[in-house]
């Protein structure tokens, strides 16, 4: 198998991942909330961190999900439009909206970091844990969408050059 | 200059085609991009602290859950069952099929919360039935399009988890608050696809015999259990929106693994991803519209929306209809969830100030947005059945016009008696 072949293989592996882990969490979410309504009312004794935990479960699930579904193109996007404009103006026109996007991402990435830093030290009152872990998902699941984002600017570009070869 | 930015952007990527959450946060990320070189320049550092704010919320919990509870309720056959029930209930009726639909909707909003969700689920069960019986196909996909608006009014709902998370409104109040309004869409829309099936001699059903309507009535039992834990466990205090949706997705487990056996534990992992990944598409918008609505406040586009509007009137019924119009044209040409979003934190602190009850207005602003799902352009409805039913959406839209006018006739009335939204709120909350 070429090196290529091999890239597509773990890209896919990848996304597979990402997309189970995402489910993941939504199941260990679920249970939590649930075994927190069973000991408040079984056994009157409701667990203080099935508040914080979920919560900052529920932010790595949201933005690897976002991940998973940016590469799969499934973030809501209204075509109507953009249909109407003619394949050439359309291909520059999208190609400029992904680097707007990708710029975004970016700054997002960037402006993440001192809050990192500032949150790093600060522990969550019921679970202890760090606030590492409620703002580093917005920078993990950004870095991934920049990397997924620009494979969908390559694809429309790709695109786009090979449907002009079939029509010449 | 930096307001007419903020909204400029928004509105020219949104319906350019680019992601609606990145169009949302485009305009927020140009907004404070620019600030930098103003007197009063906003930190950029509160783009990355909103994207994470937005979505760190325990009553937005809620939604990945329902999402979750749905797609568990579809893997066990809950809709199909539902189906049954309703085909032996009111198949034999004037209507037929189609009625079956509008009747299948209603029940299924009681489950699932999403129009889109119900919408894709039953008409993929009920198209190609009602193509065979001789159904108009664009009709057919009107009927399920249009019936599928009444999902996110009965509870429970994904759009007022949404609202009530935004505007700090009870979740349980506006659940409760969506019950009548949603009766009178369904009967509206029940009355409405009888007189046209009778009038264009729509085929109906053989009459379920009483052992055929007790066996279809046992099997779609179970499914009708889970809005009464949802909505009972609320109003009787037990727990909260999230916590009955927790509730929720454990009793359909229990309804796939011990009642119907056949659940197994991939089909549920399957489930909770792409609850997962249908959540994070929502909560993306959710992210970023907080910073353009921080912003939105900021440069005071309230009290601009505020001014303008009392300039053309300053009656209640004047300023809710206006309202409807904007949201109603609006919902033409925009998804919406940045239109609920956005538009949410402005306008509710303006009409409560004028005495409008929030959760009155929470109802009417969803029942719009509802309405807006099967106006073209941007009618998400349509596009999905079209998907399903492969009819054009102008095909359907033009035989959905019956229903937007009773949709229309609903909304008015929702309007100007308020006491219809506010009666079971007040009943059990006030």
């Amino acid at each position: 198998m070429t090196v290529v072949g091999w890239l597509r293989r773990l890209d896919k592996w990848i996304e597979t991942a990402l997309f189970y882990l995402a489910g993941l969490l939504l199941v260990i979410i679920a249970g939590i909330v649930f075994y927190s309504v069973v000991m408040r009312y079984a056994f009157n004794e409701p667990p203080l961190w099935a508040d914080e935990a979920p919560r900052a479960l529920s932010l790595w699930m949201v933005f690897i999900g976002v991940a998973v579904a940016t590469k799969r193109g499934r973030n809501i996007r209204v075509t109507h439009f953009i249909d109407m404009v003619p394949p050439r103006p359309r291909v520059y026109f999208e190609t400029f909206m992904h680097i707007l996007v990708l710029i975004m991402l970016g700054g997002l990435i960037w402006y993440n970091i001192p809050i990192l830093r500032l949150q790093a030290g600060g522990t969550m009152l019921t679970t202890g844990w760090s606030y590492w872990w409620v703002y580093a998902p917005v920078s993990v699941g950004s870095i991934l969408m920049l990397l997924y984002q620009s494979r969908l600017m390559i694809n429309t570009i790709v695109t786009y050059r090979e449907n002009r070869k079939g029509i010449q | 200059m930096l307001l007419i930015t903020l909204i400029g952007v928004l509105f020219f990527f949104s319906i350019m085609g680019m992601e609606i959450a990145w169009a949302i946060g485009l305009a927020g990320f140009a907004y404070l991009t620019l600030s930098q070189f103003t007197d009063s320049s906003t930190p950029m550092v509160l783009f990355a602290q909103q994207m994470t704010s937005g979505v760190n919320s325990y009553v937005l919990l809620a939604i990945p859950l329902f999402i979750f509870a749905g797609e568990l309720m579809n893997i066990t056959g809950v809709t199909r069952r539902i189906v049954a029930l309703a085909a032996a209930m009111v198949g034999h009726r004037n209507g037929g099929l189609a009625n079956v639909g509008v009747t299948t909707n209603f029940i299924m909003s009681g489950c699932s919360g999403s129009a889109l969700a119900d919408a894709a689920a039953t008409g993929t069960v009920l198209l190609p039935e009602m193509k065979k019986r001789g159904f108009k196909p664009a009709f057919s996909s009107a009927v399920i399009a249009s019936a599928a608006t009444v999902g996110p009014i009965v509870p429970p709902s994904i759009s007022f988890v949404l609202l009530g998370a935004i505007v700090n409104i009870s979740v349980g109040q506006l659940f409760l608050g969506g019950v009548i309004p949603g009766t009178l869409m369904f009967v509206a829309m029940f009355i409405i696809t009888w007189w046209i099936c009778k009038s264009r001699g729509y085929p109906t059903e053989e009459r379920a015999t009483a052992s055929e309507r007790m066996s279809a009535l046992a099997g779609g039992t179970s499914a009708l259990v889970a809005p009464l834990i949802i909505v009972g466990a609320i109003i009787f205090g037990i727990a909260t929106p999230t916590e009955s949706a927790a509730v929720a997705v454990f009793y359909v487990l229990f309804l796939g693994f011990f009642v119907y056996r056949n659940l197994n534990i991939t089909q549920v992992i399957n489930c909770a991803a792409s609850a997962a990944l249908a959540t994070s598409v929502i909560m993306l918008t959710v992210a970023t519209s907080k910073i353009f609505a921080w912003l939105a406040v900021k440069e005071n586009l309230g009290v601009h929306l505020t001014n303008g509007m009392l300039a053309v009137s300053q009656e209640i019924w004047a300023l809710l209809l206006m309202i409807n119009m904007m949201l109603l044209i609006l919902g033409m040409i925009m998804e919406i969830l940045p239109i609920m979003l956005v538009l949410a934190p402005v306008l509710f602190p303006l009409m409560t100030g004028l005495g409008v009850d929030e959760v009155h207005l929470g109802v009417m602003m969803v029942l719009n947005l509802m309405i807006g799902m099967i106006t073209p352009p941007i009618g998400l409805n349509l596009f999905v059945i079209s998907s399903i039913g492969g009819q054009s959406v102008i095909a359907i839209f033009k035989e959905a016009v019956p229903y937007f006018a009773v949709l229309v006739l609903v909304l008015l009335i929702i309007t100007f008696f308020p006491a219809l939204t506010l009666y079971l709120p007040t009943l059990v909350f006030r």
